[in-house]
């Protein structure tokens, strides 16, 4: 009982967090494409345009909301929620601090520390796909569908390269638990200065992977998708109203279970060098929880910072990176990460 | 002068003995085709040809293949309605369909006006021995319903598929005649289907099928009002047609209801992104035809205004393009620099766009003061803002990628498509008006012709990109050099007095009076007049043709979009939806000056 209550409260605050920091999300990359081109950004709606994502959601609550007659309606209604709630699911086995001593209770800062956490992330973002594909499918417009095809090509063939990429780490944590491959890089070092993160130790799958999550998450320079100089709109063309918001909150949401993602995966999550892991002071967990979410803000400014520099890929330039660059790169990690572990055994 | 135009019409051979003929290659046509050639006149250093239309095919291959004149780009044809020319006889061709050509080789232009009457309204199409007369030679059906034998497509092109009327034919009047009188009521269908019945067999082992995709005309990287037609294999372009006309406004029937000064206002509206250009070019058509000298300073500026257009196109260009590849950042770039050019242009001219600038004989009024400090601080900055662009695209993969061997076209096939500026540059020409047929103060200046070498995207980008920079240098020479003195002519028949004058001088009143009233004050004789120029875009020219009144007889508009985009199709062809776009974006297809 305690543990089912405990875990809602936990769902509860994560999606609420989750879902305001999507919002803000928005704000910071009207504001960070602002300043990366000399412009002001939003600044009327509150102090900075703070209160801006609180317009815009009213917005996009009060827009006319128009369903075409020519789309699929059962399917064109499912979409934007297939993409939205695997997008938001991910967050669930990523641990957003270490533990937290709350009314004499420890508690784990993690939904559910399951034992194939990386599986599961694995297996949820790939459901992205299907809002996708569904959406421009069922969108019964030329230009939908061409996203749609689009997008189902190129998330399943970075969906590999993602996979195979965590394989070096997998490999050295010996666990598919997120908690687990925290805790290793929150001890020890690599060449006695450098943290224990798996940047340092997986160079290689560290790129790959951060590349392929670009390519997941549908950001320029992968947005072919919606590439709206060619597509309009791609996918989502045919969407008005809160079912186009939801696509664009998915996403967001996918960035940040990306940006934690990487964290996690590969800085050390909550980890701060020069701090003690083992300590589980209510100051120091606190301090670990604003650890990772300025290791997760990072990342976001990265995806927002990338997408406002450089042109976008071509479709078939997208697919030669995938499988012709990043696939061997990620293969050739597996071996190299084997080899070490297998001689130094 | 006067009376040799209006004599061009007539049938009879003209009376002067063929060794009379300075021009070598109207001489070699008097020679080789002395039935067919009626008429040479030189005047104001153009050379017209007035001809027969049964042999202009031969005419014209004669003229491109024969080494020692070989005028191998058709820069235009267009027509003119003679009927209420005066000296027209009721019995003399109707018609004369005018092509404009160029010998890259010999640096040099030669006029052919081919005679087509009413009864028989048809000639032969060149486009075999040109390609590039393709679109031309559709204007000239659309708007005087001549008839192109042997021409691949002979659709009509700016108007619709089912107006029934020929616009620019002298009885169709300019207030047009009513929607229901001109419009067809039955539905010409899906572009009137150009390609019916040339349906090629397909070698599809897998019997996939093709989509037919509508790009355009809103969409957004069409910017407003192109349209292509995409039959697509996968991603993959088959085959592309593009409908324009979305935006004709009927600038060159605008041009026969304007006074000469009236109509600068018309060619603000044709290259919206370098209106000052248009002003320009337009000005020295109608100087040469009245033998005008514009005053040095008037030209010091107008040269530099001429550049500082090129930079705020090139810049409207450069952003739009990298936008339409997904760089979104060097569109705000580029847009502040265009931004501060057309600061300039209100400071000059008091508008940003609709600039009118220039008079028939000079400028609308001089410079303001601190116009050479407000020019000098521009070119300071320009430099490192051009520099950042080429930082974020110059050496980036991902552009060099998306533009390198995409919409490639060799130098060949430029000049028979009759491309012009940076399209042709691009291809390897070093053509340049500013260089090859100098015009104002060019020729005093110092600066490269930049020129690429595989015609491809990514050359033509590069070349745009040096251009910025010697555009730079133009203004910075120029302003140094820039003179006293007034900027319009001392023609007081031309230009306006003084506003102050008038109130209180009699000779003032009376001038200012005689130059606003119909057929007193800027009246050229009759005749004709081109003079191309090089607009950012690239060959842009007025083709004037005067019957003695203070309107225009004819006003030809000889636009670089319009001959750039023809070749369009042959680009893409085989490409991805995603190039289809980049290319679109190197061709720089301004909708204004493209339907006119």
């Amino acid at each position: 009982m305690d543990y089912a209550l405990e875990s809602l409260i936990k769902i509860a605050i994560v999606l609420g967090v989750i879902i305001t920091t999507v919002a803000y999300v928005v704000l910071a990359e009207r504001k960070v494409s602002a300043y990366i081109q000399n412009r002001l950004g939003p600044n009327r709606v509150g102090p900075w345009g703070l209160l801006q994502p609180l317009a815009d959601g009213l917005k996009f609550i009060l827009k006319e909301d128009v369903i075409p007659n020519h789309v699929n309606k059962a399917i064109y209604l499912i979409a934007p929620a297939a993409i939205l709630v695997p997008a938001l699911m991910g967050f669930a086995v990523v641990p957003f601090g270490d533990t937290l001593m709350v009314v004499g209770r420890e508690v784990q800062l993690i939904i559910s520390d399951a034992d194939i956490g990386v599986l599961y992330i694995l297996a949820v973002s790939s459901l992205g796909v299907y809002g996708v594909v569904l959406g421009g499918w069922a969108s019964n417009n030329k230009y939908a569908l061409m996203g749609g095809v689009r997008a189902s090509a190129q998330m399943i063939s970075y969906e590999l390269s993602l996979g195979l990429s965590l394989i070096g780490v997998l490999m050295i944590a010996e666990s598919l638990k997120l908690s687990d491959v925290v805790n290793l890089q929150a001890t020890g070092t690599v060449l006695g200065v450098l943290p224990a993160w798996f940047v340092f130790n997986q160079p290689i799958a560290c790129l790959v992977f951060m590349v392929s999550v670009f390519a997941e998450t549908n950001r320029l320079p992968f947005d072919l998708p919606e590439a709206e100089q060619e597509l309009v709109a791609g996918y989502h063309a045919e969407y008005s109203s809160m079912k186009f918001a939801m696509f664009f909150m998915a996403e967001y949401a996918h960035m940040i279970t990306a940006s934690a993602l990487i964290a996690t995966l590969f800085f050390g999550g909550w980890h701060l060098p020069g701090v003690d892991p083992t300590d589980s002071s209510f100051a120091l967990s606190v301090l670990k929880v604003l650890v990772f979410a300025v290791k997760t803000a990072f990342f976001l400014f990265v995806f927002i910072w990338v997408r406002w520099t450089v042109p976008r890929f071509r479709y078939d330039q997208v697919m030669r990176l995938g499988w012709k660059y990043l696939l061997p790169l990620a293969l050739l990690n597996v071996l190299l990460t084997g080899l070490y572990l297998t001689l130094n055994r | 002068m006067a009376e040799e135009s209006a004599e061009a019409i007539e049938t009879e051979p003209a009376e002067e003995a063929p060794e009379e003929i300075g021009d070598p290659a109207a001489r070699a046509l008097k020679d080789r085709f002395p039935d067919e050639v009626l008429e040479v006149s030189e005047t104001r250093g153009e050379t017209t040809v007035v001809c027969a239309k049964s042999r202009i095919r031969d005419i014209l291959t004669l003229l491109k293949d024969e080494p020692r004149l070989s005028f191998d780009r058709l820069s235009d044809v267009s027509a003119v309605d003679y009927t209420s020319y005066p000296g027209h006889e009721p019995d003399t061709p109707r018609f004369n369909v005018v092509y404009n050509l160029y010998s890259h080789p010999n640096n040099q232009r030669l006029r052919l006006r081919a005679q087509v009457t009413e009864d028989a309204c048809t000639i032969p199409s060149v486009t075999s021995i040109h390609r590039g007369a393709e679109w031309a030679e559709r204007e000239v059906f659309d708007m005087f319903g001549i008839r192109f034998d042997g021409h691949p497509d002979l659709r009509r092109i700016l108007m619709p598929l089912n107006f029934e009327h020929y616009p620019l034919r002298k009885d169709y009047p300019v207030r047009g005649m009513g929607e229901r009188d001109v419009i067809a009521p039955e539905d010409p269908g899906f572009l009137g289907n150009p390609y019916a019945g040339e349906e090629e067999e397909v070698d599809d082992p897998l019997g996939s099928e093709r989509m037919v995709l509508n790009l355009g005309p809103q969409h957004p990287a069409t910017h407003g009002t192109l349209r292509l037609t995409l039959e697509l294999d996968g991603e993959r372009i088959v085959r592309c047609i593009p409908d324009i006309g979305y935006l004709h406004t009927g600038f060159e029937k605008l041009g026969e209801h304007h006074t000469y000064n009236q109509y600068v206002t018309v060619t603000d509206r044709m290259n919206y992104l370098s209106p000052l250009c248009n002003n320009i070019a337009y000005s020295m058509s109608v100087e040469r035809l009245m033998d005008l000298e514009v005053p040095e300073r008037a030209l010091y500026i107008r040269t530099i205004l001429w550049e500082l257009s090129r930079i705020a196109d090139h810049m409207v260009w450069l952003g739009t393009h990298a936008l339409d590849i997904g760089a979104f950042t060097v569109f705000l770039y580029t847009f502040e620099q265009r931004e501060r050019c057309y600061n300039i242009f209100e400071l000059v001219t008091g508008a940003r766009l609709t600039t009118s600038y220039t008079r028939i004989g000079g400028l609308g009024w001089d410079v303001p003061d601190n116009f050479r400090e407000v020019v000098l601080d521009f070119v300071a900055q320009f430099p490192a803002a051009v520099e950042e662009v080429e930082r974020l695209l110059t050496r980036n993969r991902i552009w060099i990628d998306r533009t390198k061997d995409i919409g490639v076209i060799s130098a060949e096939d430029a000049i028979n498509w009759n491309m012009s500026g940076p399209m042709l540059r691009g291809s390897g020409v070093e053509y340049d008006i500013r260089k090859q047929e100098p015009f104002l103060v060019y020729p005093d200046l110092d600066f490269d012709v930049p020129v690429g070498k595989h015609g491809d995207t990514y050359d033509r980008y590069l070349v745009r990109m040096e251009e910025l920079r010697q555009s730079q240098r133009i203004i910075e020479q120029a302003l140094d050099k820039l003179p006293d003195g007034p900027v319009k002519v001392g023609d007081a028949k031309v230009i306006l007095p003084e506003k102050g004058e008038v109130d209180f001088g009699m000779e003032s009143l009376i001038h200012h009076f005689k130059v606003l009233m119909d057929g007193h004050g800027l009246t050229p004789e009759l005749g004709e007049a081109y003079v191309p120029t090089e607009s950012p875009n690239g060959e842009l020219g007025f083709y004037v043709v005067s019957d003695g009144t203070g309107y225009a007889y004819r006003m030809r508009v000889r636009s670089p979009s319009f001959m750039n985009y023809q070749a369009y199709p042959q680009m893409v062809n085989g490409h991805m939806i995603s190039d289809a776009i980049a290319v679109l974006g190197s061709v720089n297809v301004i909708a204004g000056e493209l339907d006119r």
